[in-house]
Formats: C-alpha cells, sequence, structure tokens
C-alpha cells in the first residue's frame, strides 16, 4: 500500500495498511506480555495461598463499590449545577474539576499528602497550635485517604457524562412534568432520573473501573494496610517475586476489567433514550430563588475544597520551607523558598540509585512525545479503518480497549516478563515505555478522532474530488482541516496521559531513567524536608503541565462546539 | 387547586405583566381576561413573547412585574405543579421513557389518583383523541400527528382549570394542520375547559378561537371576538399583521358622519372604536377592504373608486386584481368575476369597508 492511501478516497480494499500497525502493536506489545505472565504462571510452582487471593479481592471490589457510589453522590449534585445555571466563574470550575481527572496520581497523592499529610499544612498548623510534635490529624494510610482520593480523582467522570446529557435533556420536560402536578423533588425522581438512568450508569461503571484497578491512589495514600489486586501484583512481583502468584492475580484481575470492559463498551453505544436536540445554552440560567443559590454555592464550595485545596497546597508546599532538613541543626529558617527547584536542577551523585530530577523530566518528556507520535499515528489510522470498514471496528474496537481496561501494572508486569533478553530487555529498551503508554492511549486518541471523522460526509470527499482535487488534496484541503481540531485534542491527550502514567513505568522504567511521577513517588517516600520539598516542586510543575494541556483541551473542544 | 367542573365563575386574569429578555423588554404591560368556557387566541409574530406569556401564567417563569389571578386569587405564591393549569408544549415534550398510557396518565398520578380510576381516566382521554389503540405504544414511535393527540390527551386527563396551547399545531403539515384544528375546536368546546391558544397563523386563529388578542411589541394592540377582529381592525400594524395591504393617508373633514378627505377623494369612513371619536382636522389612516369590484358605480353606497387593472392573479376560488387608481396610488382587490389586465374596473364600498384607524 503507498501513501496516497491513507488520504481520503483513496482506500481500495480491506484498509490493511491503517488497521496492521495498530494490531501488531497489540498482538506484540500486549497478547504477547499476557501469554507470557500465562506461560509463568503454568511453569511457575510459587507457594500459592487462597488468602492472597480472596482478600485483595475483596478489598478490591468492596473499596471501588463504596468509591463509587460516594462518587455519584458527590458528582450528582454538581452535574445538576453545571447543566443547569450559569454562574461567575462557571467555565473555570468546569475546567478545573477536568484538571485532576488528567493528574497522575503520584501528584493526587501528594496533594493530599501536602494538606493532610504528617508534613502537610493542616497538621503542622495543627501542631503549632497544639505545641505538640505528633500529627494530630491522621490521613495518610487510611481508608477514607483512598475514597477521599477517588472522588477527587473520578468526579470529571460523573460531572462530564451525566452533565452533558442532562444539558441534553430538553428543560421543557421537566417544566411538562411540573405543570402536569410533580414538584421539583418529583419531577427529578419521576422524570430526570429515569432519563438519565443510562449516562448515570456509564459514569458509574466508568469509575468503577478507575476504582477496580486504582493502583497509585492506594499506593501512596493507603500505605500498607490496603491492597487492591493492582497493588498486590506489584508486591507479588516486585518484593515478594513470586511471579505465579502474581500472574494468577493478573489473570483474575483481567478477567473482572474485561467483563467490566464489555458491560461498559454495550451500555454506552447502547444509547436509545432520544434525547431531543435543543440550543447551545438553553435550558440554563442564573440561579433564581433562594434555594437555588445555595445550591449552587455548596456545591462549588464542596468542589473547591476537594478538588482545588490539594492542589494550592502542593503549590504553596513546592515554595515553602517549613521544617529542618536531614542533618540540620538547631533554629530552622522557615519562609519562601525557591531552593526545592534550584536543588532540582543539581546534581548531587552521592548513590548509585541517585538520579538528579531533572534527568527524570527530560525522560518524561521524551516518552510523552515518543507516546504522542506513536498513539495518535496508530489511533488515527484505526479511526479511518474504523470509518471505511465498520466491520473492523466490531472486532478491533474491544481489542483495542483491553490494555486500557487491563491496567498499567498488569502491563507493566507483563513486559518485565515478556521482554526480558535483548534485543528488547525491559530495563534497558528505553521504547519500551512510551510504547506501554501509547497503548493506554490509543483507546483514548481513536474515541477523539473517530467522531471528526466519521462526521465528515462522503459527498464533501466527492464534490472535492469533482472539482478536481487529487485524493492528497482532499486530505489536505477538506479533511484535515475538518478533523485538525480532534487531532491535536487526541495529541495533547496522549501527551498528558504519557506524562502522568505510573502503574507501568513503576515497572518498566529502569531505575536509572525515571519519569517524573517515578521520582516524585520515591522523593515522597524518603525522610527529609528537601526531598518532600522537591518531590512538591516536581507535582508542582506536572500540575502546571496538565493545567495547560486542559485548558487546551476544553479551548479546542469549545471551539469545535461553538461550530467555527 | 380543585380540578375543572365547568365552574361558571372560573376565570383567569392578566394584568401588567412586564418582562424582559436579555435585558431587551419583551412583555411591556399585557392585560386579558379568559372568561369561562372561552378559548383565547394569542396571536402575534414568532418572538413576540406569547409563549413567555403562557410560561408565566404556568408559573415556569416569573415575570418581573405584573401578576396573574385565578378567580380573583393571586397566583404568585403558587408553584407551578399546584396551579393544575394544563400547558401542551410547541414540541409537545412527551416523557420518551414512559409509554403512551404512561405518559396521559402522569399528571393523575402526580395527583395521586387510585389506579383504577387512573385506568379509566386514561382511557376516557385516549378516546378523546381517538388513540385509543395506542396505549401501549412508545411514545417515540409516533408520528408527528400522534404525538400531537397524546400531548393533548396528556394535558387534558387530569381535567386542568384552564388549558395553554402553544403553537400546538406548528410542527405538522399543512393537511394535517387543517385536519386537526377542526378537531382541536371540536374538543376544546366539548370540554369546555378554558383555553388560551397561541399561534401565529392566522387561519387557525379564525378555526380555533372566540375571541382574539393580538400581541404586538410586547403588549395586546387589540382584544375582540375573533370575527370583529378581522373585520375592523383597530390599528394599522393590526390590519397589516392580519394581511391586509390597502392603505390610505387622509385628515378628517368632517366626524360624524366619519368623512376624510384623501389622494383619492373623499370617503365616509367607518370608526371602529366608537367611544374614542376623531377630531376634525386630524390625520387618520384609511383601510380600504379589498372588495366591492364592479364595473359601473353603484350609488346606493357612497363611497366610489375607479382605476385600471394592472395585474390579474388566479387565486383558487378567487383573482387577485392590481388597480391602479391614479398616477401614484395602487391597491389590491379581490373578484370573483374573471378580469383582464387594463380593463377599467370601479369599486363600491359602504361606510363599513372604510376602515379609519388611529396612527
Amino acid at each position: 500500500m503507498n501513501r496516497i492511501d491513507l488520504r481520503g478516497i483513496g482506500f481500495k480494499d480491506s484498509g490493511i495498511a491503517l488497521w496492521l500497525f495498530p494490531l501488531l502493536l497489540l498482538l506484540v506489545f500486549f497478547f504477547f506480555p499476557m501469554g507470557s505472565i500465562m506461560a509463568v504462571m503454568f511453569s511457575r510452582t510459587d507457594i500459592i495461598d487462597l488468602g492472597q487471593i480472596w482478600h485483595p479481592l475483596g478489598f478490591t471490589v468492596g473499596q471501588a463499590v463504596l468509591s463509587t457510589i460516594l462518587t455519584l453522590v458527590a458528582g450528582l449534585p454538581a452535574a445538576f449545577v453545571f447543566s443547569r445555571f450559569n454562574f461567575p466563574a462557571k467555565g473555570f470550575m468546569r475546567t478545573l474539576t477536568m484538571l485532576p481527572f488528567i493528574l497522575p496520581t503520584v501528584v493526587t497523592a501528594a496533594g493530599f499528602n501536602a494538606l493532610l499529610g504528617p508534613r502537610g499544612w493542616i497538621n503542622l498548623a495543627l501542631m503549632d497550635l497544639l505545641e505538640t510534635s505528633i500529627p494530630p490529624v491522621t490521613f495518610l494510610n487510611t481508608f477514607t485517604a483512598i475514597l477521599v482520593a477517588h472522588i477527587f480523582y473520578n468526579i470529571a467522570i460523573v460531572i462530564r457524562v451525566v452533565g452533558s446529557a442532562w444539558a441534553q435533556l430538553d428543560p421543557r420536560l421537566e417544566e411538562s412534568a411540573q405543570v402536569l402536578g410533580a414538584s421539583p423533588l418529583r419531577g427529578l425522581r419521576e422524570v430526570i432520573l429515569p432519563l438519565l438512568k443510562r449516562p448515570i450508569l456509564v459514569s458509574a461503571l466508568l469509575v468503577f473501573l478507575f476504582d477496580f484497578t486504582s493502583f497509585g491512589v492506594v499506593l501512596m495514600l493507603g500505605g500498607p494496610g490496603f491492597a487492591t489486586l493492582e497493588v498486590s501484583i506489584y508486591t507479588q512481583a516486585l518484593s515478594l517475586l513470586n511471579l505465579r502468584m502474581a500472574g494468577i492475580l493478573t489473570l483474575l484481575q483481567l478477567t473482572c476489567t474485561i467483563g467490566i470492559t464489555i458491560f461498559y463498551t454495550k451500555v454506552s453505544s447502547n444509547q436509545t433514550v432520544p434525547l431531543f436536540p435543543r440550543l447551545q445554552g438553553e435550558g440554563t440560567h442564573l440561579p433564581r430563588t433562594w434555594v437555588q443559590k445555595v445550591i449552587v454555592l455548596i456545591v462549588m464550595l464542596f468542589l473547591f475544597l476537594l478538588q482545588v485545596l490539594p492542589l494550592c497546597a502542593l503549590a504553596a508546599r513546592s515554595i515553602s520551607r517549613l521544617e529542618a532538613d536531614r542533618g540540620e541543626r538547631g533554629e530552622v529558617k522557615t519562609g519562601l523558598t525557591l531552593d526545592f527547584y534550584q536543588e532540582l536542577f543539581i546534581n548531587r551523585q552521592q548513590s548509585y540509585f541517585y538520579v538528579p530530577p531533572v534527568r527524570a523530566m527530560i525522560n518524561s518528556l521524551f516518552y510523552a512525545g515518543v507516546t504522542m507520535v506513536i498513539s495518535t499515528a496508530a489511533g488515527t489510522m484505526l479511526a479511518y479503518a474504523f470509518v471505511k470498514k465498520p466491520w473492523i471496528k466490531r472486532w478491533l474496537d474491544p481489542l483495542i480497549m483491553l490494555p486500557f481496561g487491563a491496567s498499567a501494572v498488569t502491563l507493566g508486569l507483563g513486559f518485565i516478563v515478556a521482554f526480558n533478553r535483548p534485543p528488547i530487555e525491559a530495563g534497558s529498551f528505553p521504547m519500551l515505555v512510551p510504547i506501554a503508554h501509547s497503548l493506554i492511549a490509543m483507546p483514548f486518541v481513536m474515541r477523539t478522532v473517530h467522531p471528526a471523522i466519521s462526521s465528515i460526509p462522503e459527498s464533501l470527499r466527492q464534490s472535492a474530488a469533482v472539482l478536481g482535487a487529487s485524493p492528497r488534496q482532499v486530505w489536505r484541503h477538506v479533511e484535515m482541516p475538518i478533523i485538525r481540531r480532534a487531532f491535536i485534542a487526541s495529541a495533547v491527550f496522549a501527551f498528558t496521559i504519557s506524562l502522568g502514567e505510573f502503574g507501568a513505568t513503576s515497572f518498566i522504567a529502569s531505575p536509572k531513567n525515571p519519569t517524573l511521577p517515578v521520582a516524585i513517588y520515591r522523593y515522597l517516600s524518603q525522610p527529609g524536608a528537601m526531598n518532600y520539598g522537591q518531590a512538591m516542586a516536581m507535582a508542582t510543575i506536572l500540575i502546571v503541565i496538565c493545567g495547560i494541556s486542559v485548558w487546551l483541551l476544553e479551548k479546542l473542544q469549545g471551539e469545535k462546539y461553538a461550530g467555527t | 387547586m380543585q380540578e375543572h367542573k365547568g365552574n361558571k365563575m372560573e376565570n383567569l386574569e392578566v394584568v401588567g405583566l412586564y418582562k424582559e429578555y436579555e435585558n431587551e423588554p419583551l412583555l411591556t404591560g399585557v392585560n386579558f381576561r379568559v372568561e369561562p368556557g372561552e378559548t383565547l387566541c394569542l396571536l402575534g409574530r414568532s418572538g413576540s413573547g406569547k409563549s413567555t406569556i403562557l410560561r408565566i401564567i404556568a408559573g415556569i417563569e416569573k415575570p418581573d412585574a405584573g401578576k396573574v389571578f385565578w378567580n380573583g386569587k393571586d397566583l404568585v405564591e403558587v408553584p407551578t405543579f399546584k396551579r393544575n393549569f394544563g400547558l401542551m408544549f410547541q414540541d409537545y415534550a412527551l416523557f420518551p421513557h414512559l409509554t403512551v398510557a404512561e405518559n396521559v396518565g402522569f399528571g393523575l398520578k402526580m395527583r395521586g389518583v387510585s389506579k383504577s380510576e387512573m385506568v379509566k381516566k386514561v382511557r376516557e382521554a385516549l378516546e378523546q383523541v381517538n388513540m385509543s389503540s395506542f396505549s401501549e405504544r412508545r411514545v417515540t414511535d409516533l408520528s408527528g400527528g400522534e404525538q400531537q393527540r397524546i400531548a393533548l390527551a396528556r394535558a387534558l386527563a387530569p381535567r386542568p382549570l384552564l388549558l395553554m396551547l402553544d403553537e400546538p399545531l406548528a410542527a405538522l403539515d399543512r393537511a394535517l394542520r387543517v385536519e386537526l384544528q377542526e378537531e382541536l375546536r371540536d374538543l376544546l368546546k366539548k370540554t369546555g375547559i378554558p383555553a388560551i391558544y397561541v399561534t401565529h397563523d392566522q387561519e387557525e386563529a379564525i378555526v380555533v378561537s372566540d375571541r382574539l388578542a393580538l400581541l404586538n411589541d410586547g403588549r395586546i394592540v387589540q382584544c375582540d371576538q375573533t370575527e370583529k377582529v378581522f373585520q375592523f381592525p383597530s390599528t394599522r400594524w393590526a390590519a397589516s399583521f392580519l394581511g391586509m395591504t390597502n392603505f390610505i393617508p387622509g385628515t378628517v373633514i368632517e366626524t360624524y358622519p366619519l368623512r376624510v378627505r384623501t389622494d383619492c377623494g373623499i370617503f365616509e369612513a367607518w370608526n371602529p372604536a366608537p367611544g374614542h371619536p376623531f377630531s376634525v382636522d386630524s390625520p387618520v389612516t384609511l383601510l380600504i377592504k379589498p372588495k366591492g369590484v364592479g364595473f359601473a358605480a353603484d350609488l346606493s353606497v357612497p363611497n366610489h373608486l375607479s382605476g385600471l387593472i394592472n395585474r390579474v392573479q388566479f387565486r383558487g376560488d378567487h383573482y387577485r386584481l392590481q388597480v391602479k387608481l391614479n398616477s401614484y396610488v395602487e391597491m389590491e382587490f379581490s373578484s370573483t368575476v374573471e378580469c383582464i389586465a387594463g380593463q377599467k374596473i370601479f369599486i363600491n364600498l359602504a361606510p363599513q369597508d372604510v376602515i379609519a384607524l388611529k396612527e
């Protein structure tokens, strides 16, 4: 196949050139590693303790169910407020709620650490106030911390999925119910909630999937007392070196996530509730009654406390010196400082495992760049293949969702089991990290670009061709301008996913070449104010990059909706 | 509030409604009454605030000023769901997750009507709109006309005190619209529920309404029996809006009988508002009805015009004539007799065919 075939109307036969590369990527870097895990599982004779299977499974399901319920309880009022009211700073708050969703889990963990951890603002303030040296608030390493972080992380899903469906709902349905005698609460129960049943279910499944495969949050905020399947796989494989056990847990995890993913795909694609099309912004208004004003205020205050405060605490902590560094004696100089940032660029090579943070930053940016190229190329090719040949979508779409559903830790474990000898050896082959990231980002890219490509009517290509445009020109002058925004958005998305990915990277990245999240995790778990401060500084840098990404994504999406 | 029982005393009164929309005044003092059992039609251009009036009466929106009274009781503190009014939306707003019967029974369910009673009332409501066999269907499977009937049945089922219909036929094609106009009219008369019918379609308004309220610039410019409004529009805007085109400016030279001098001669005209007489020398616009075409002057009426036919258009059951009355005045008349362009004709008009309009 030549290059022209990628461009517009030049597709012939099965479009194999379009889906072969993504499929090869999947076969070599997903199915082969998964197969290797299975092979190891059956070949090893490590001791299997059934309790070590049921306990994490029970905990994983339990915390995921509870987290999902709490996320819905917190997210539905927010979805209501965003879809029905206009208020000052609404756009800003929307963007802010989106930010945690793409924030790396290490940053989330660091944020709560900075706010509520033993060296966090609240504990430091209370210790100062109560003149004690023991932190009075215990938040880290508690079940509450896991739940709160999960809500923080996933509330955006509920707000986005349910909120957008709610905003699409014809406000006249609500009004109709009221004219017919339904009180606002009754109308909510009888009309709105039944109509939103599907989006609520879709968001709940997605939240459940993320909570079920939660790794960084449980590892860093839950501490040693709590282990999800993901964390157990990690400890069994890397700490206890029981690969058989890790394999069994992986298989269990994979079965569960595939089940959830299949159910999710079925529910989300089967959108049968007809939501009446309506004008943008219709049905939203300023809060009128005092009840409405109070609701908006409470919801925004809640979102601010939950989502903004930890990030602010983190950023503030990265520029404040509040306690003594290791080895420092006497009076501690407290106050604002840029030391933690300056220290990131200083190479204090004292130990073999020490890696200067700037190195981690360069690694992260490099990996993110490569991931962006691989995943946007593969994802866009897939999107084209799916548009051209819908039958390919039917069987390939669930397959490319697998790495996403299989979870990052599984993927990481698969990589170190499968690629353990040259030429591809985990730890020395640097491309494995961006490849793993690309597998995770590919479904996102495909799902972002696909609607844009399928929105181009065939007649547009045909009329361009009739007007004398070659297939290449059709692609350049007709298709590319139409899909450009979606394409850029998917690239930004892929870049950000790679930047924050922690689960798979923690397995694959060699100790000498960590990424930013891995480095943050390391610094966070080491003693000393300088290490803590540097972790905060690195996390703040990630927040800034993610903030810019979210802003870009919102802008691209906003322009798309405005139809410009 | 109670349900409709045909109480002769029930009436709605709207007083001084004022409402701004995006800092532009939309309603600037709307007043009208709906009497027991009557259908009042609100006729006005799109965007004139007709729907907003209904939404205010229903309690969905609050006016910036003004009040709505039911039997003299101010409704300001009564929430929408306690008013027991019916409102049928232009796009029907049927609940897509419920069946036809569940949609129709929704209002009854909200009122806590027993199940057996509900089944009976839903059946009755569906019978009223000839949709009995559709009760278990999904509303999303229905055609536009069927949806319209279900929406009407849903609004009628709880026997509302007042029924409001917001452009109920606008989404349908012309043939169906004509058919349903008649049905709607009959149904409203049969149930005896007072109704406010909003439309921008004159023909619909004529068929359905007992009284007509013309809405312009945020206020009611004329409110009267439908026939009277068409016969004697009170302002130039009202006449133009109703499709009348023959206007000629003049000056009052005598008040009784009302005589007006114009560029086409002196007319004996009709004052549609005898309570507000014209004074001598005041400027006035005459509306000339498009009738009275003949081939000779008819001396039994006081007003005569003559002119040359400029153009003839066949309009099915009549001919539309463009007549040049003098070098710069042209008017349109209709004739049932075939005419040809270039022919000289006479227009003979009674005083009632020449309406004096206030500027």
